[in-house]
């Protein structure tokens, strides 16, 4: 795979195989960052083509010898911020999501089940945090950016994303506890997985 | 809650995430949408450049023709006398027998 610091000055001079290069090599993480936070297929497909069309637009700013991983980044968190400001993405409140969980009968021989069913009140959770929170846990967790990274990638000073991240895990730890302790086994299952 | 659970809790929110989408990857129509979207803005730069370089050579090709104009008509005449003056607009390209006239009056 070519390294970032010789597609940048191919790209800059107008090549388009450079470009669509750097497309495949940054395409599904991109695309998974984009559906992590928009959690919608549409919207993460135009995100994708946004930021890929507006990189283009500015490639001649980017420092050709750093890596465009979080440049490319932070254009799709902004797009992602915008569409989501666009769309006033509806938040999902947890009492719903683990009241619907908790009236699922727990000796039901459906335990298989269970763990894509904690996958999805994971899912569900992190869906309930708010956008800031939320974008933050998709770039530490998913993308494994350093806290420093996703300052950079945010604009902000690092500790307004330690404490983002500080209050998505306690808002996380503290809804999913009470469906932890119901299904401890499917757990251990997952974090032994 | 114990730091056991809370450090449990972590990794399986760190393991969800990462498992989550593991597979996705974005169809094939982003690129071509893409390279769709390229093309058309270099077919509108394009467009839009042409436009303004064709308004650029007008406006050169007339001030050359004024700067020309004006420096025939005003570089003193060797010859002097009304006779300069016709031939001077003549090589501008005017007609002399108007400004011949009004010369004379």
């Amino acid at each position: 795979m070519l390294d970032d610091r010789e597609l940048v000055p191919r790209i800059q001079s107008g090549d388009l195989a450079a470009f669509e290069a750097l497309y495949n090599k940054y395409k599904n993480e991109l695309y998974r960052t984009a559906l992590a936070i928009a959690r919608d297929q549409g919207a993460a497909e135009e995100l994708l083509q946004d930021c890929f069309l507006r990189a283009y637009d500015h490639i001649d700013t980017v420092d050709a010898c750093s890596s465009l991983r979080p440049w490319l980044h932070r254009i799709i968190v902004n797009l992602s911020y915008n569409w989501s400001a666009k769309k006033r993405l509806p938040l999902v409140s947890f009492e719903e999501v683990f009241d619907r969980l908790l009236s699922l009968p727990r000796s039901s021989p459906e335990r298989a089940f269970e763990r894509h069913e904690l996958v999805q009140v994971l899912d569900e959770a992190i869906r309930s945090l708010s956008m800031a929170q939320r974008v933050v846990v998709v770039l530490f967790y998913m993308q494994g950016f350093s806290l420093v990274e996703i300052a950079h990638i945010l604009d902000c000073p690092v500790g307004t994303v330690k404490s983002r991240l500080h209050n998505a895990r306690k808002a996380l730890r503290r809804k999913l506890s009470a469906d932890l302790r119901t299904s401890r086994e499917v757990a251990y299952e997952l974090l032994s997985s | 809650m114990s730091d056991k659970t809370r450090a449990e809790l972590d990794v399986l929110v760190e393991r969800a995430l990462q498992d989550w989408a593991a597979d996705a990857t974005p169809p094939d129509r982003v690129w071509r949408n893409i390279r769709l979207g390229l093309r058309e803005r270099s077919r509108r730069d394009s467009s839009k450049y042409g436009r303004v370089r064709t308004w650029c050579t007008e406006a050169l090709s007339c001030g050359v023709d004024l700067v020309v104009s004006a420096r025939m008509i005003l570089t003193p005449s060797l010859s002097g006398g009304e006779n300069g003056w016709t031939r001077r607009l003549v090589l501008a390209g005017q007609s002399s027998a108007l400004y011949y006239l009004s010369i004379q009056h």
